[in-house]
């Protein structure tokens, strides 16, 4: 069970590394759409959360969490990383929304395979 | 003697490497991450920016080239890659592809100039790559605390000895220098290894301030193009077009059609007139907005030119009544309009189908 953990441990290590390498070498542009730094660290996390099979409920936290720094970064006046944490917000909303349509189609198969 | 002192050589080496690039990698990512999120929160990440595809390719050979040397000693069983292979679940190869894509392109790019085969060495080295990542992945999980134990129990043996006999103290004596030895070669040969990747990036920085102060063309993209295409060129201090003397030059003379003049970057449509092949290309502009000032060059840059009916249907192309050959020819061409100008493959469609 550890060495489980240590190889997945292992495998976020060298993407998480190479894709960040890749992000500084190269402009960061996939088929002439321009993304943001921020979009790309969390598309870049999308593997890893794939790769633990991280529970919805912990991923449903993530826009509250993103959503309250957001709050606490504009009363501080610090205007460009509550823009960041707005994107943020947005995109992990966008993925909880794709999860569950994922979730809604496997309960269906499962409830085909009882009928 | 001399085996074992490899030995401890290797094993030393390793308690040093591993740990290293262990927290190496995680502040890389700290620092780079932390840098797009919150810019300029840590001073010390925006140094990450200044640095090129080229510092990291080094960084990234040497580190390659490391493990590799490492990972054939250690594994001396020699294990077959498709019992690793069968060891690891889908999803887990998926990810370490994309890795292994993401370095070799960057790889790839820098060692290899752009050919027709860029795509194939690619795929290649992607290959390479994930082979080598398997074994990685394998020997860091596998890597524990025991060549500690192991160099902790030597050292105690060597103690027991040097108690019995007279000859067995000149042994010690003899062991330790060479313990000593093949450990201070083993540390002049990493710190050499830092200091040299260290030593070239720092250059190319110098390099990089000074070639920011002067007026400069870095980079044209596409260099290889047709005409009425647009085409950019990067570079530094080109000013803002603030006289009639800021002019893009060719050996056929000026070019017209400019979408955009910046500091950084100059956008212009390839004019009609010029010829087929290699074209050089350069910038003037006066030193300051006064047009009596004195007029300055950039260094010169080239552009080929291809036949725009390589890419474009001509007039042959619409005989009446139009035959299958036509048609083919007029797909493989559309085919060949997508595949460059979305992708910027030119290579491939410009000169190997060549119809």
């Amino acid at each position: 069970m550890k060495k489980l953990i240590k190889i997945k441990l292992a495998i976020t290590l060298i993407f998480l590394v190479s894709a960040l390498i890749f992000q500084k070498t190269r402009h960061p542009s996939i088929i002439n759409l321009d993304i943001t730094p921020v979009t790309y660290v969390f598309l870049m996390f999308l593997p890893i959360l794939w790769l633990f099979v991280i529970p919805r409920k912990t991923i449903n936290t993530f826009p509250l969490l993103f959503l309250v720094l957001t709050i606490f970064f504009s009363l501080f006046n610090l205007q460009i990383y509550a823009e960041n944490m707005v994107l943020l917000t947005y995109l992990s909303l966008v993925l909880i929304v794709i999860k569950s349509i994922i979730n809604l189609k496997k309960v269906k198969k499962s409830n085909r395979e009882y009928d | 003697m001399i085996k074992k002192s490899i030995f401890f050589l290797f094993e030393t080496s390793l308690l040093i490497i591993v740990p290293l690039t262990i927290i190496l990698s995680i502040a890389f990512i700290f620092l780079t991450i932390s840098n797009d999120i919150f810019p300029g929160l840590l001073k010390y990440a925006d140094n990450i920016n200044s640095l090129t595809q080229k510092n990291f390719c080094s960084l990234v050979l040497y580190f390659l080239i490391l493990y590799t040397v490492i990972i054939y000693f250690h594994l001396k069983d020699k294990l077959n890659i498709f019992i690793l292979f069968h060891k690891f679940k889908n999803k887990e190869k998926v990810i370490l592809v994309f890795a292994s894509y993401f370095l070799s392109a960057l790889i790839i790019e820098n060692i290899f100039k752009k050919t027709h085969y860029s795509i194939l060495l690619l795929v290649l080295m992607t290959l390479i790559l994930f082979i080598f990542f398997i074994y990685f992945v394998h020997f860091i999980t596998n890597y524990n605390l025991k060549y500690f134990r192991t160099i902790y129990s030597n050292l105690i043996n060597l103690r027991i000895n040097f108690k019995k006999k007279k000859e067995d103290r000149i042994l010690f004596l003899l062991k330790i220098i060479v313990y000593l030895f093949s450990i201070g070669i083993l540390m002049i040969l990493l710190i050499v290894g830092y200091v040299l990747t260290l030593t070239e990036i720092n250059s190319y920085l110098i390099k990089q301030k000074q070639i920011q102060g002067k007026f400069v063309i870095t980079n044209i993209v596409p260099k290889v193009t047709i005409i009425g295409e647009t085409v950019i060129l990067d570079g530094y201090n080109f000013g803002f077009k603030e006289n009639e003397f800021f002019q893009l030059k060719t050996s056929k003379g000026s070019v017209s059609g400019i979408k955009d003049w910046n500091n950084n970057k100059v956008e212009f449509v390839v004019p009609l007139d010029l010829p087929e092949g290699k074209n050089e290309l350069w910038l003037e502009r006066t030193k300051t907005a006064s047009s009596q000032s004195a007029l300055m060059k950039t260094n010169k840059v080239d552009l080929t030119i291809l036949s725009r009916w390589d890419f474009y249907p001509q007039q042959k192309d619409y005989q009446y009544p139009p035959s299958f050959l036509d048609y083919f020819r007029i797909t493989v061409k559309k085919l060949k309009r997508i595949i460059f100008f979305n992708w910027g493959v030119i290579q491939l469609c410009g000169k190997l189908i060549n119809c």
